[in-house]
């Protein structure tokens, strides 16, 4: 989590006054809480088409110094993306162009009056970097000229959105690794701006975490009265609820449930919810979702305690009895039976009275007829060895003077 | 040793074979010239090729009965070959000049045994000779990327006194027939 340390140090200094200063330097622009409004710049009628790696989500970098937004990264059809697509920015946020593939440029397409970015009209290759201090407020358009057509264009959004009285989301260590089950490592300090949405969508068991052990996205920002449908897209996971603002009454989903599963929450009061999956908890496999509407940091020193070992609650306990149970007992038995074999240890008193069954031999018969070398013709392996000659043969001419030599012209050297 | 006699056999069939094997491949080297692509071609930089012979790609003549077309192959097209087609000419040697600056991509002249490996900030150097005027369909036949299916391009092959003449009045594009529109994927 790498967020400016001003900001971050006022965040916790207090909520209201967070949100009063977050106000302040957001500046105007985009209504508080609201999405930003691109005017279909990333939908499939406007100038080259749909964003394909654009899934109606503007990542939330407000507060941050500074942004990286990948060019060439993967995404519609191949790398030509822009990562994120669209992404907020509080004013005065320095925001860093990272080419990681070749022969991409940033063309201006919109910007709001008074700035004049100019973008990068020269096509450049990967490694190349650009940055440029965002200072006007409001919604800026840029696309890849050579790859339109693909699908290729981004948004840069500056002020408005999470600082305008929403509230900020604040995790506090919930993401951390001495947070409660440690290190979440699918959050990269991003909070999903889902606002202004009605239906949300958390997959629970996506890939992250060294596995199929994370919740997607981990940190999610919605308006009250969102309904968020968790989706199982693998087996056995829960949600625990960690922490709830006060008068919340989510309950999670405590029954280990499988892929396929789906559960559905509309929650209402502002806030920070914290949650987890208990047989995951220790993988890192934890999450949290910010309501807007409310000072942040209602939960925000939640999820201290832990951190070196997990709960020992039955699930816990199963995982390391269970193996134990049956290793403990092969061990010992191999390391017996090893040293019975190299004569170490004495067994004898195990067996005595039995001796090992005598091993008898087949008894050997004469030939009925006995054929000299020279007199046996086997014809039939002869044939069959014929046949497969002349198949090689009849391959080989085929394939070398038939297809090859006899489809001209040649490469001559 | 006691070798059994149709072992003996079995033994000289297969030497036989052999011999047929390589006799065959000399044949084919030596009586008909058809060789691969070797390791002649320089090096160049992948990343910039506007200083080298394929900052302006197309075809020329060496000499007199030596015509040489520098070709790039690049995400999703060959150039020239995919928006005009490569003109050559017939009866005489033609040496394609092939590089990639992205992926590597393949050079097929279907059809035919002209078929390379284009590598990035490799020259590939193949040469052959068209004996009559036609069209051959060019494509690449290694994965290159989203829009390889669509890379295509087309070869002309045209009388060579007519490219001579049409070299001269600098009208060579002309020659070909229309290649039709850019495939999907190319340069917007």
């Amino acid at each position: 989590m790498r967020r400016g340390p001003t900001r971050r140090g006022f965040l916790r200094a207090g909520a209201t006054t967070a949100a009063a200063l977050a106000a302040g330097a957001a500046g105007t622009g985009v209504a508080a809480g609201q999405s930003a409004d691109y005017g279909g710049w990333f939908t499939s009628d406007s100038k080259g088409g749909e964003v394909k790696n654009y899934d109606g989500t503007t990542v939330d970098k407000t507060g941050q110094d500074t942004v990286t937004v990948e060019v060439g990264a993967q995404g519609n059809g191949g790398t030509y993306a822009y990562a994120p697509p669209a992404v907020r920015v509080s004013p005065g946020t320095e925001v860093v162009f990272e080419w990681t593939s070749n022969t991409h440029n940033i063309v201006v397409e919109d910007q709001p009056s008074g700035a004049n970015w100019e973008g990068v009209s020269e096509i450049k290759n990967s490694g190349y970097t650009y940055s440029y201090t965002f200072e006007t407020a409001g919604v800026y358009k840029y696309y890849c000229d050579p790859h339109l057509g693909l699908g290729m264009k981004g948004a840069v959004v500056v002020g408005g959105g999470s600082g305008g009285g929403g509230g900020s989301p604040e995790w506090g260590d919930w993401f951390t690794s001495s947070g409660k089950g440690g290190e979440v490592k699918n959050y990269d300090g991003t909070t999903v701006d889902k606002t202004g949405q009605s239906d949300v969508t958390v997959e629970v068991g996506a890939d992250g975490n060294g596995g199929t052990y994370a919740y997607a996205p981990p940190a999610l920002k919605v308006d009250p009265g969102t309904t968020v449908h968790f989706e199982w897209t693998s087996n056995t996971h829960n949600i625990v609820v960690e922490d709830q603002p006060g008068g919340a009454n989510w309950e999670g989903v405590s029954e280990i449930k499988n892929s396929g599963y789906t559960y559905s929450y509309t929650f209402e009061t502002s806030g920070t919810y914290l949650y987890y999956c208990d047989p995951h908890l220790g993988l890192g496999m934890k999450a949290g979702i910010f309501v807007t509407g409310a000072s942040g940091g209602s939960g925000a020193a939640a999820g201290g305690g832990g951190g070196l070992l997990p709960d020992l609650n039955w699930w816990n306990a199963a995982w390391i009895v269970g193996p134990s149970a049956v290793a403990v007992p092969t061990i010992a038995a191999y390391v017996l039976w090893d040293s019975w074999r190299a004569g170490d240890v004495s067994l004898d008193w195990l067996l005595e009275g039995e001796t090992p069954p005598e091993t008898v031999e087949a008894p050997q018969y004469e030939p009925e007829r006995r054929i000299e070398h020279d007199d046996y013709d086997p014809w039939g392996t002869a044939s069959l060895i014929a046949v497969y000659t002349a198949i090689l043969v009849v391959a080989w001419i085929l394939l070398y003077f038939v297809e090859f030599l006899g489809r001209g012209p040649h490469i001559l050297g | 040793m006691d070798i059994h006699r149709y072992e003996k056999i079995w033994i000289g069939v297969s030497l036989v074979f052999i011999v047929g094997l390589m006799a065959s491949i000399v044949y084919g080297v030596v009586a008909v010239g058809a060789t691969t692509v070797g390791d002649s071609g320089e090096t160049v930089a992948a990343n910039d090729l506007s200083n080298t012979t394929f900052g302006d790609p197309g075809g020329h003549w060496a000499s007199d009965d030596h015509y040489v077309v520098n070709v790039v192959a690049q995400q999703f097209q060959f150039r020239p070959g995919t928006r005009e087609p490569v003109v050559v000419p017939a009866n005489t040697t033609v040496t394609f000049r092939l590089t990639s600056p992205d992926v590597v991509h393949g050079f097929e002249v279907v059809g035919t045994s002209v078929n390379a490996m284009v590598i990035p900030g490799q020259v590939t150097v193949a040469t052959t000779r068209f004996d009559r005027p036609t069209t051959y369909g060019v494509v690449c036949n290694e994965y290159c990327g989203a829009g390889h299916q669509n890379m295509e391009g087309q070869i002309v092959v045209v009388p060579r006194e007519t490219l001579r003449n049409a070299s001269a009045n600098g009208t060579a594009a002309s020659l070909a027939p229309p290649a039709g529109d850019a495939p999907d994927g190319g340069v917007a």
